[in-house]
């Protein structure tokens, strides 16, 4: 009963929060709900058969409405001054909130007035801008459009901003600075921390491999062009480059597999405090937070052996992500990888074992086989709805790349720390670094450049997803339930 | 801690193997004979790499943006983090826009420009980084002679006086790289009017085996006469697809038409890379 309650209240109010990105329900949509969820109550109360199944249904309306609610609710704190300026020339001026994003031809800025509201901003690469600048923006106020993709995808770019509360751009813009140090004193030196170590790796290692160390280290991956982000695409492996547990994962198991030899609770604390020191290092920001928080489940589940709880874990900390912000549901690809790899790495990597135990243990490199072709497997039904884009090769490039990532990141990072030290001595570590990086951009390119790399399916549904979802969990129950019969 | 005992020969085999290569590749480019001129492909804008067969290396313009590091990484060996001289021909941000970050992911001996400055923020940006990273600076105002070693010099031609105030396309820097029967002219933007004067005051001394057009085969640039006197086997115009200026123009490629003047063109050929030694061009394309 317990346990059927917690999974029916996580189900309602996903449900909940995902119709409402879909479709716009409104406040009454809730009420009314909520009212049917009573009478659902009522009647199962007084009826004395199957009364806690009906009791269900009624838990379940409820959260559904809370669901709903949530999401309703989400942007009633801001204020909306700027709606009466679409279409002018307007001069604005805030404070940079987040790390700018440098694109090979102008850089990106969110920009917070005082009024609490952001505007995005499309400005020159020059001046260099940072998170905390005080800057004067001069250009034509706009809405975002949606757009289609190269893949002929519909992208919903207004949903993607709006999750960061952005309603309003200005592409074009003319900024200037007029001083800096408003942001949080704490951020501003994570960023510092940051931005000086992107520096080391980018005098220490050529592009294109300096660009790939900082997208896997720090998700950095704008500065590799977009011709390297098609092949990646088409690879199926542009998801190393977006900051996501995975890579936040394979950063603290690298450390516990160093420290194996140390009792088994030194190693996890060690592996707990590189995924904290690396959301420090990236910046700390919402995406990053939540990455970090999967990924302590995956070395938790991975430690403890408990997969019902850690299972139940995840869901639960997904469900409190979504009470913090209800658009990532939708409209945030980071959240929606991590949450679907992570459980690919509880529930999908033991049965995928059994399968693969021809592949030698040493160096780890059955556990990364499995873990890739497990997440692989589970997440490809998603990635077909969201990008269009099926990646005819996606295994055997990520079979190639996926076992040496750990090895360039510790390498990767280590490079960039020595250098802090002396550059003579972190240049064998660079060259090291930059084979590997090498490596892994030849096997992109050479899966990119293949015929047939990237069939186009333009329009999978995301009724067949679910579906595919639906069948995939009622498979993996089954084995588990033979196995326990066993 | 077993394991990594285990493999200690494994690692030291795979880290002597690592130096191995390190070593050799290092040899084969410093010896490598010949002079390389590689004009890279940066989309609209120049950028134009010059390895001498010493190894002395000249940058001349860094493109738009930031796509000058990717070619880079590709033209240079992977250890090498160095360029000894980088050139500013003019101002312009299709010009210098990518050398702020060259300035700060490479080390740099000399930077070369003009007096013909500009208001711009990469400008300004450019300028705060030569002084903060200490980097010696040249400004053309005479001609001159610079070696890049291995035989190979550069000889500036233009401009001939300070040029404070100066429209800057009309300031560009123009240069003719010299290696034994092979030249090369570089003359950045530099529109027709300027291109006269050179014709007046060094004649035939312009005639070299490659042109990169002026401005990008704008019809500003590379006049009939101009063009007769350089009189070049080669033709390059380093310009993006799609650009907003229309480059290049079709009057100036009938122009080299005319001259039965081969036109290669980075947008449709990507980084065109000549190798000479002394004697003979050859043509690579990346």
């Amino acid at each position: 009963m317990n346990n059927k309650f917690f999974y029916i209240l996580v189900a309602g109010f996903t449900l909940g929060i995902l119709f409402s990105s879909f479709l716009k329900l409104g406040f009454s949509f809730f009420l009314f709900l909520l009212i049917l969820s009573v009478l659902v109550f009522i009647f199962g109360y007084f009826l004395a058969q199957r009364r806690s199944t009906i009791i269900l249904l009624a838990i379940f309306i409820l959260s559904l409405a809370l669901g709903i609610l949530r999401y309703e609710i989400k942007d009633i704190h801001l204020t909306d001054s700027l709606a009466p300026l679409v279409g002018q020339k307007i001069i604005l001026t805030g404070i940079i909130t987040d790390e700018p994003n440098i694109k090979d031809k102008s850089a990106q800025l969110t920009v917070i007035k005082e009024t609490g509201e952001k505007v995005l901003i499309m400005a020159p690469l020059f001046p260099e801008f940072k998170y905390g600048d005080l800057i004067e923006v001069v250009g034509k106020l706009e809405k975002p459009d949606n757009f289609e993709t190269d893949n002929g995808k519909d992208f919903d770019y207004i949903g993607f901003l709006a999750k960061e509360d952005i309603y309003y751009q200005i592409s074009f813009a003319e900024v200037k600075i007029i001083s800096s140090g408003h942001g949080s004193w704490l951020k501003e030196k994570m960023f510092n921390l940051k931005n000086a170590f992107i520096k080391k790796i980018n005098f220490l290692i050529k592009e294109p491999e300096s660009s790939l160390l900082n997208g896997l280290l720090l998700g950095a991956k704008n500065s590799l062009g977009v011709e390297w982000q098609d092949d990646f695409r088409t690879a199926g492996v542009s998801h190393i480059v977006a900051l996501s547990g995975y890579n936040i994962t394979i950063v603290a198991v690298g450390i516990m597999a160093i420290l194996a030899f140390l009792p088994s609770a030194f190693s996890l604390s060690f592996g707990i405090l590189g995924i904290i020191f690396f959301a420090v290092m990236t910046g700390g920001t919402a995406t990053v937070i939540r990455a970090a928080i999967m990924a302590l489940l995956v070395i938790l589940a991975r430690q403890t052996n408990r997969k019902y709880d850690i299972t139940r874990a995840l869901l639960l900390a997904g469900t409190f992500m979504l009470v913090q912000n209800p658009k990532i549901l939708v409209f945030d690809l980071s959240f929606q990888l991590s949450f679907l790899a992570t459980l690919a790495l509880i529930l999908v990597s033991p049965l995928v074992e059994k399968h693969l135990t021809f592949i030698p243990e040493k160096f780890h490199l059955r556990e990364l086989a499995v873990a890739t072709v497990a997440t692989q497997i589970f997440v490809l039904p998603f990635l077909l709805y969201k990008m269009g884009l099926f990646s005819v090769y996606a295994l055997f490039a990520n079979i190639l790349i996926l076992p040496i990532l750990p090895i360039v990141m510790f390498f990767g990072f280590f490079t960039g720390l020595v250098g802090f030290i002396s550059t003579f001595l972190a240049w064998p570590l660079a060259f090291i670094s930059t084979l590997l990086l090498s490596y892994m951009l030849k096997v992109i390119a050479f899966f990119a450049d293949l015929p047939f790399s990237s069939l186009s399916i333009k329009n999978f549904p995301l009724v067949l997803s679910v579906l595919i979802y639906g069948i995939f969990l009622v498979i993996i129950w089954r084995i588990q339930k033979k196995d326990e019969t066993r | 801690m077993k394991h990594v005992k285990q493999n200690l020969k494994l690692y030291f085999l795979t880290f002597l193997f690592a130096i191995n290569v390190v070593i050799f590749s290092a040899l084969y480019y410093i010896t490598a004979p010949g002079l390389t001129v590689a004009f890279l492909d940066v989309g609209q804008g120049d950028a134009i790499l010059v390895t001498a067969p010493g190894g002395g290396q000249m940058l001349v313009d860094g493109g738009a943006n930031n796509s000058v590091l990717r070619e880079l990484g590709k033209a240079m060996p992977f250890y090498d983090r160095s360029i000894d001289v980088v050139l500013a021909t003019h101002a312009d941000q299709d010009h210098i826009g990518g050398l702020v970050e060259v300035l700060k992911r490479f080390k740099v001996d000399l930077f070369i420009r003009t007096n013909a400055t500009s208001s711009s923020a990469v400008y300004g940006e450019l300028e705060n980084l030569i002084k903060e990273k200490n980097i010696k600076e040249e400004i053309i105002s005479a001609p001159e002679i610079l070696t890049l070693g291995g035989g190979v010099e550069f000889d500036i031609l233009f401009p001939v006086q300070d040029t404070s105030g100066w429209e800057t396309n009309e300031a560009s820097i123009v240069g003719k790289l010299i290696y034994g029967k092979n030249s090369f002219l570089l003359t950045g933007d530099l529109p027709q009017k300027m291109e006269k004067f050179l014709v007046s005051r060094y004649g035939s001394f312009l005639t070299s085996d490659v042109l990169k057009a002026g401005h990008h085969g704008s019809k500003t640039a590379s006049a009939e006469l101009f063009v007769a006197v350089v009189s070049p086997a080669y033709s390059i115009i380093s310009a993006g697809l799609d650009n907003k200026y229309g480059h290049p123009n079709q009057e100036v490629l009938d122009i080299f038409a005319r001259f039965k003047k081969e036109v290669l063109q980075t947008l449709s050929l990507g980084t065109i890379i000549f190798h000479s030694d002394g004697q003979n061009l050859k043509i690579i394309y990346d």
